[in-house]
């Protein structure tokens, strides 16, 4: 990891300081400059920049819905605009696969105009494949024609590509058919991830959208919450908030486990698991839902 | 005298190890040849990237090289480091940025 990543976690330490100490216009322009330096961070990048950008954005959403409830309803609308505002520039997984499709295209072309073997490109692109690769598959690497590994990279990337543009539950895990070659077959499963990775940073940004119009609302009913998020529905936000994972909208309890209203996504498995949600941010188990628990107002 | 099936015997031997020559021979040739087409890289030439200038994601880099990062991801900054840190990464928001499309990119 460089230290690109660790700027948008202090930028978003920054922000729940000043949010700490109630400065909540300061804590929501330090909460943007990390949605956004998140946004910029991936502009035209390569996978390495989406990921960076996409952990800065999901590190800021996160805390952001964990502390709507503590926010008055003017940094609460504040927030609800900045979120609107970067929502066309957040990037998308399509948009990812197509900008990686040409960064590899490039790489791989040099590599190969260089006369640099396949294994070594394998070996320069470090996705760890060097410790898998062994010799005895040098001959299959030194007979597949190259101009045909290069065109099919090409190929499975725009397919992987279209196929992220699809809703989740329409999405296929990987290609229609594996690719014929050892290489492509090794680097293209790379990416089979991106396009769950981006839903679950949507699945984030529609929760501390709906947190922060909960936090609005509230602020405005004398701290009553809505019974149900089409409440909200125009005056804070424009739709209800859509689950990405499924084809419904995102699931709220008012009173959730901690008493705390709690806004959650089915997450992976695509099944409501009552609101259980993982105590850490790691990998989503099968058992588990996708949400932010909010922490209570000062 | 020369026995007729020596003869025979022997002109089968060379004409064996003519074949085999042959064969390997023309084995040789073809792998040569797919070899050859094996190893042509492609023709496909991207077009040069172009960068705004200033590029905003110079300004995130060096506020990065700001950061010492340790190898176990940690890092630890006084407030006058963490400020400089931020202030740098600011000066890249309010520029347009784009992550480059050569070299590792990360």
């Amino acid at each position: 990891m460089t230290g690109l990543v660790p700027i948008g976690e202090m930028l978003t330490q920054e922000a729940e300081q000043f949010a700490s100490h109630r400065q909540w216009r300061r804590a929501a322009r330090s909460y943007h400059d990390a949605l956004a330096y998140g946004c910029q961070l991936r502009r035209k990048g390569n996978l390495v920049a989406t990921l960076q950008g996409n952990a800065v954005q999901a590190m800021a959403l996160k805390s952001l819905a964990s502390r709507a409830r503590q926010m008055d309803g003017e940094a609460a609308l504040m927030l609800l605009q900045v979120l609107k505002r970067l929502r066309p520039v957040r990037g998308n997984a399509s948009e990812s696969l197509q900008q990686e499709r040409e960064w590899g295209s490039r790489q791989l072309a040099e590599a190969l105009r260089e006369r640099k073997s396949l294994r070594g490109v394998l070996r320069s692109w470090d996705m760890g494949f060097e410790r898998i690769v062994g010799i005895e598959w040098e001959w299959q690497f030194r007979f597949q024609p190259k101009r045909a590994v290069f065109q099919t990279f090409r190929n499975a990337m725009e397919e992987l590509a279209k196929e992220a543009a699809l809703p989740h539950g329409r999405r296929r895990f990987g290609l229609r058919a594996p690719p014929s070659d050892i290489f492509n077959q090794l680097i293209v499963s790379v990416y089979y991830g991106v396009a769950n990775a981006h839903t679950r940073r949507d699945a984030y940004w529609e929760i501390a959208e709906a947190q922060l119009a909960i936090a609005s609302y509230s602020s405005q009913n004398q701290g009553r919450l809505p019974s149900s998020l089409s409440e909200l529905v125009p005056r804070y936000i424009p739709n209800a908030p859509q689950d990405p994972f499924s084809t419904g909208p995102l699931l709220y309890q008012p009173k959730g486990s901690l008493k705390a209203p709690l806004i959650y996504s089915v997450g992976m498995n695509g099944r409501d698991d009552g609101g259980k949600l993982l105590p850490y941010s790691g990998p989503a188990t099968d058992k588990s839902d996708l949400g932010v628990l909010s922490l209570a107002p000062h | 005298m020369r026995h007729p099936r020596s003869l025979t015997s022997v002109a089968a031997v060379r004409l064996a190890w003519g074949a085999l020559s042959v064969a390997l021979l023309g084995t040789a040739v073809i792998l040569a040849v797919y070899d050859h087409y094996a190893q042509q890289p492609p023709d496909w030439k991207p077009a040069p990237p172009s960068y705004p200038i200033p590029n905003g994601y110079d300004d995130f880099v060096a506020a990065a090289a700001l950061v010492p990062v340790q190898p176990n991801e940690s890092y630890s900054l006084t407030e006058a480091e963490r400020a400089a840190v931020l202030a740098r990464a600011r000066l890249g928001l309010g520029r347009v940025c784009q992550a480059p499309s050569e070299g590792t990119g990360g």
